[in-house]
């Protein structure tokens, strides 16, 4: 007898790089930085979105500048994920960019079968928008509030209490990354430790003293080589 | 068979989840039924999920117990169970859970090598509650001679599947249960989460699907998992239980394997339905409906084994509260009472308005809300509950099984019922509604804009 029911699948994992393309993103080789850093760290993410077959990873990516604006729209399989190199102008629309992660995890489209979904913001900045109405709309979805939330803080000012405000777990702070090295070593990290946390299926008690997102290590070894112009 | 009494038939198996093979991690779902025959007129099934998170080490045995204590519950409730018992039942599995592990505790104390996994927020989570270490969810049907009751805390689903084989969920999908989070037995108030329904002989179907989250995670999406229970309802019929339950292993592992990785737990109820007894279709524009989905075409699979080496189910011990439960089933007709009428009519709902920040400006609406009017066909039309957009004073009416549906902006419909189950507990002020639940009195402040239904509202498990 063949096996009732319809197609089976594995469990989507969205992976969303929210990444900074202000003005002054431009400056002490940033943005480049940046590109570099997650074209390094894609064969990384690969190797952990196979290691577990159960889980597929969908990567998108939205930059925030001036307004806010999709580099790929709809989530794209990790195997066939290219990264587009990214051009710094303009102001930092953060807010805009959560409302719009906000939309893209309402259900529908997000699967409420999905694995918790991973947002990372990259930032150097802070806000010029309503940057807490961004994030309201994006913890009112059901997935907005349960997903995993990491920043990353290029240079000294980055909105550290913005970021934390993002984080939502007082436990938890934005990594900093203080030169290129610093950076390449913390994007390896967001492009797979909270993958690996999310498809692990790894099923937490809810409560209001037990809902906090799942721990992730704030510290993360700086390589010895650091050779690059502090930010 | 007689007369126009239900009888059934239950079977099931649980397959260690993929990525629980890959890991090394032990299958951590429970199953078990009364009579340990599987059939009979009376019939109790519970199925539970012990959550795999690190800090809840122990909940194979915590997900054992839950599905043990809740088949010995409401097996002393038999034969008169009620639905306005399930509420006592739910406390009571809650009471024994929570006793029984922590005696389970103060025997075999947690030790620093079982923590030793643990990083430093964990081991205080657990030094809160230590409850978490047995963490689980529990799903459990109950099929009595004159309808089916059916309760579950935490994810999961429970399918019905009608004659015609159209299969749906009777409890819509709650959103306190996503991504890697679940309601848990281990929680405090776990009681007051239980959602519950009934079915009575009208709308009792065929077939009943108890599963854990790992089942239905592993299809592509909601109707591909309902169409198994379309499909194993057909295949039942044409090759007997037997046949089918000797291929239910194999297909699991496949879905594990090939779907979410987790573990995968199935009860399969068969229902023997009398004629003129029994729901012939899902409910019209219930909880999605199956189409049929065409399965590709595949070889014959072998399947591995015979049926499992039973794990022995763990079997409470008898307390005086049970012995109650069974003088009380003895004075007790034998009868399964739906919300409908007598739960509106006795009903009253209190609506406290709160617009922005402002102090609540009207008294309780004491009114009886008013009672949806019948449908126009005999077919069991849902009903509309609100007319327009809400925001500030107004009415609300419940529908004819006793629930409440809202929507708030951005939202999917969730229903809410007289006991304050229902997304009550799990939206909050910033959705624009804040639900307090009471017997018999229901508390809403709502600050944004709610939306009427754009389409009729399902009802589920309507009598009339």
């Amino acid at each position: 007898m063949d096996r009732p029911g319809g197609p089976l699948s594995s469990r989507p994992l969205h992976f969303f790089w929210i990444t900074d393309c202000s003005g002054s993103m431009a400056s002490g080789g940033k943005i480049q930085s940046l590109n570099s850093a997650i074209r390094e760290a894609l064969p990384h993410m690969r190797r952990v979105a196979h290691e577990n077959p159960n889980a597929q990873v969908l990567v998108r990516v939205l930059t925030f500048a001036t307004n806010a604006r999709w580099l790929t729209a709809a989530p794209v399989p990790i195997e066939q994920f290219t990264w587009t190199d990214l051009q710094a102008g303009g102001v930092t629309d953060l807010g805009r960019a959560l409302t719009m992660v906000a939309d893209a995890l309402k259900v529908p489209p997000m699967s409420a079968r999905a694995l918790q979904p991973v947002l990372a913001v990259v930032s150097d900045g802070r806000p010029t928008d309503r940057f807490e109405e961004g994030l309201a709309e994006l913890l009112r979805q059901p997935w907005g509030a349960r997903s995993i939330r990491i920043a990353i803080a290029i240079g000294g000012d980055a909105d550290h209490h913005v970021l934390n405000r993002f984080i939502g777990d007082p436990q938890r702070q934005p990594l900093t990354a203080n030169n290129s090295a610093e950076l390449v070593e913390l994007i390896r990290w967001v492009s797979t430790a909270p993958v690996k946390l999310a498809s692990s299926a790894a099923v937490a008690a809810t409560a209001a003293d037990l809902s906090g997102p799942p721990y992730i290590p704030t510290a993360v070894p700086a390589t010895d080589d650091i050779a690059a112009t502090a930010w | 068979m007689t007369g126009t009494k239900l009888s059934a038939q239950v079977f099931g198996r649980s397959v260690r989840g993929a990525s629980h093979v890959r890991t090394d991690m032990t299958n951590q779902d429970a199953m078990t039924w009364s009579p340990a025959s599987g059939r009979g007129q009376a019939l109790v099934v519970a199925v539970a999920d012990g959550h795999g998170s690190p800090k809840s080490l122990r909940s194979d045995r915590g997900s054992r117990m839950a599905a043990g204590i809740a088949v010995a519950v409401l097996e002393s409730m038999l034969p008169a169970l009620r639905e306005d018992q399930l509420d006592r039942a739910a406390r009571a599995i809650t009471a024994r859970w929570v006793h029984d592990v922590r005696a389970d505790l103060a025997r075999k104390p947690l030790t620093e090598a079982d923590l030793s996994d643990l990083d430093g927020r964990e081991r205080r989570d657990l030094a809160a509650n230590p409850l978490l270490a047995y963490g689980t969810t529990l799903l459990a049907a109950v099929v009595t001679p004159t309808g089916v009751l059916y309760l579950q805390l935490g994810d999961g689903d429970i399918v019905f599947v009608a004659r015609d084989g159209g299969a749906w969920l009777p409890l819509p999908a709650d959103h306190r249960n996503a991504g890697n989070e679940t309601l848990s037995l281990c929680l405090p108030g776990a009681e007051r989460a239980f959602r519950t329904g009934v079915a009575a002989l009208d709308r009792a179907p065929q077939m009943i699907l108890l599963s854990t989250d790992g089942f239905a995670n592993s299809y592509q999406n909601e109707d591909a998992f309902l169409a198994f229970g379309t499909d194993l309802l057909g295949m039942i019929r044409a090759s007997g239980v037997p046949a089918v339950e000797d291929s239910l292993e194999g297909w699991l592992q496949e879905t594990t394997e090939h779907g979410s990785g987790d573990d995968v737990t199935l009860a399969v109820v068969v229902l023997a339905l009398p004629a003129g007894v029994g729901i012939a279709s899902a409910p019209v524009a219930a909880t999605p409906v199956t189409a049929r989905i065409p399965v590709p075409t595949r070889p014959a699979r072998k399947v591995v084994g015979t049926a499992p080496a039973p794990v022995p189910s763990y079997r409470p011990a008898v307390t005086p509260d049970a012995g109650r439960h069974r003088e009380r089933a003895r004075l007790v007709a034998l009868s399964v009472v739906l919300g409908a009428a007598a739960v509106v009519s006795s009903l009253v709902l209190a609506v406290t308005l709160l617009r922005g920040g402002d102090e609540p400006g009207d008294e309780p609406t004491t009114t009886p809300p008013p009672v949806a009017a019948a449908p126009a066909t005999p077919a069991p039309l849902p009903t509309a509950l609100l007319a327009t957009t809400q925001r500030g004073a107004t009415s609300f009416g419940l529908d004819d099984d006793g629930y409440l549906w809202l929507q708030s902006p951005g939202s999917t419909w969730q229903r809410q019922d007289k006991y304050g189950n229902g997304w009550g507990n799990f939206w909050s002020e910033s959705d624009g509604v804040h639900v307090r639940g009471e017997k018999g009195e229901l508390i809403l402040s709502l600050t944004a804009d709610i939306a009427p239904p754009e389409k009729p509202v399902p009802t589920i498990g309507r009598t009339t």
